[in-house]
């Protein structure tokens, strides 16, 4: 055992500093969810096409969004794009790589959601005479969002937790506030213990709200 | 606070005592374990050239590589140099996976609450790197630009209350990661310039991989002024490795390191004048 003394006031002197990065922290998240739900939708139904522009558009985008690391995504798209004379700010271009990997990652999983609907119900629909629109609007989505609620929630701590990869390209989210902090005082063990308590409680209410919302939802 | 954490210490020495029993009446220090088992452990950041790298046989090398094996020599002992990146170099002090920090550390009262720290053993000074078609000739001339560092580092921290005093709504400033990322960005135009110390701005543009960055000036930042780091409780280490740090000046060697790492014929001075450390 190591003979080390905890200050922690140091930690409670730079407390708001890492609130404020857990704020950054959060709106990443849940900017690049709601972008990548988006675009994930119409991803997943070009994926259960068997040919076409489509099909091979959403492949190659579930291919390289899921068999890459999350960090490599991060620096194309700010390092990457930037050797194109495309310069994104920190906090765009860690928006924009989230969001390409949740819809990556959603994509697949609406379409196993997808595939679990009976498509009798599509044909029903269309044949009530709505649109192919209306038809997975009202009729094909809702019971798609009932079956991968849970893993959907899975993407939400994920993308929550790789948001910390947004230190390296210059921004202050609740990683890059840490290591801040922790390398102007050498209170490593304080702030990242600090950190990964924030983040617990972070993921945590992000759990709880979904079960909530499952409740109000879907009665489960 | 002071007065609980005497009274758990007392009582973590007190349980502590009373396992020892009088077998080992006194513990052995952390010098004596070095002289013993003859291996000294370095921490030292290899991503920091000239000070710390791997050389083209892929062996640590630079400035603090080289300082260690010296001390290692003087205390009989080999040398075993472990690599601490930034973030990485308390935890592996704390943790009692090296005994030394020799890794660039700037000495400043916040560090020194939680390390021991030597006297100055390397003294950077910090220059202003950019690229050559931004049109920065000093300091300066880089307010209302956007501009760029290292995260959590003394430099950054110096930069940011000199960026704070031009009160610029135009400028902008972005703390990488690391140092490549902060070069990266720098090469591609995301910023337009960086301080940082002269050993590694000159190591940069002489490796000849970022062919239009070049160095424009002193930054006016006092000297940056780096110690060797131990445990808090290492006082007879950190007794013996001020009077290493004192010896290597005196024979000429931190001359001739100086000269070899970084260039130069005459080294900087280590110490402030008009106070002691």
């Amino acid at each position: 055992m190591f003979n080390y003394t905890f200050y922690w006031s140091i930690v409670w002197e730079k407390f708001p500093e890492l609130l404020q990065g857990a704020r950054i922290t959060l709106e990443v998240t849940i900017l690049s969810m709601i972008f990548g739900t988006a675009l994930a939708l119409p991803l997943s139904l070009w994926r259960r096409a068997r040919e076409g522009v489509g099909h091979a558009f959403a492949t190659g985008w579930v291919e390289l969004a899921r068999n890459t690391p999350a960090l490599f995504q991060v620096y194309m798209v700010y390092f990457g794009l930037g050797s194109l004379h495309i310069h994104l700010p920190s906090y765009f271009a860690m928006v924009a790589a989230l969001t390409f990997n949740n819809a990556g990652y959603l994509a697949e999983t609406f379409r196993g959601g997808l595939n679990s609907v009976p498509p009798q119900q599509l044909s029903a629909a269309r044949s009530l005479g709505m649109s192919a629109f209306s038809a997975y609007a009202y009729v094909v989505f809702p019971q798609v969002f009932q079956v991968v609620f849970f893993p959907y929630v899975n993407q939400l701590n994920w993308a929550l937790l790789n948001s910390s990869l947004g230190m390296i390209i210059g921004l202050r989210e609740l990683t890059g506030a840490t290591q801040a902090a922790q390398s102007e005082s050498f209170r490593t063990f304080e702030f990242f213990i600090v950190a990964a308590c924030i983040y617990y409680v972070m993921a945590k209410a992000i759990e709880t709200l979904a079960q909530l919302a499952s409740w109000r939802l879907f009665g489960r | 606070m002071s007065r609980q954490s005497w009274g758990r210490g007392a009582l973590v020495s007190l349980v502590l005592a009373a396992f020892a029993g009088g077998s080992a009446a006194h513990a052995q220090s952390a010098l004596d374990k070095i002289v013993q088992s003859k291996t000294l452990r370095c921490g030292v950041q290899l991503d920091y050239p000239p000070a710390g790298f791997r050389n083209q046989k892929n062996e640590p090398d630079g400035y603090d590589v080289a300082y260690c094996k010296d001390m290692a020599k003087a205390l009989g002992a080999t040398a075993q140099i472990i690599e601490t990146p930034s973030s990485e170099r308390i935890p592996a002090l704390v943790s009692n996976r090296i005994d030394v920090l020799i890794a660039s550390a700037s000495i400043t009262t916040q560090r020194a609450l939680t390390v021991a720290f030597s006297q100055p053993y390397v003294s950077y000074t910090n220059v202003v790197l950019t690229r050559n078609d931004t049109g920065v000739e000093k300091f300066d001339d880089m307010k209302g630009r956007a501009i760029g560092g290292v995260t959590g580092t003394t430099t950054e921290q110096e930069l940011k209350s000199l960026y704070g005093a031009w009160k610029d709504a135009k400028g902008s400033y972005t703390g990488y990661g690391s140092e490549a990322e902060s070069y990266l960005a720098l090469t591609q135009g995301k910023i337009d310039g960086i301080i940082l110390g002269n050993a590694s701005a000159g190591a940069l543009v002489r490796s000849g991989q970022f062919p239009t960055l070049v160095i424009k000036g002193e930054a006016p930042t006092p000297a940056d002024l780096c110690g060797i780091a131990v445990r808090k409780d290492d006082r007879d280490l950190l007794s013996w490795v001020r009077v290493f740090v004192w010896s290597q000046v005196r024979t000429g060697r931190y001359k001739e390191l100086y000269s070899q790492y970084f260039g130069g014929s005459e080294p900087p001075s280590l110490s402030v004048p008009g106070v002691d450390f």
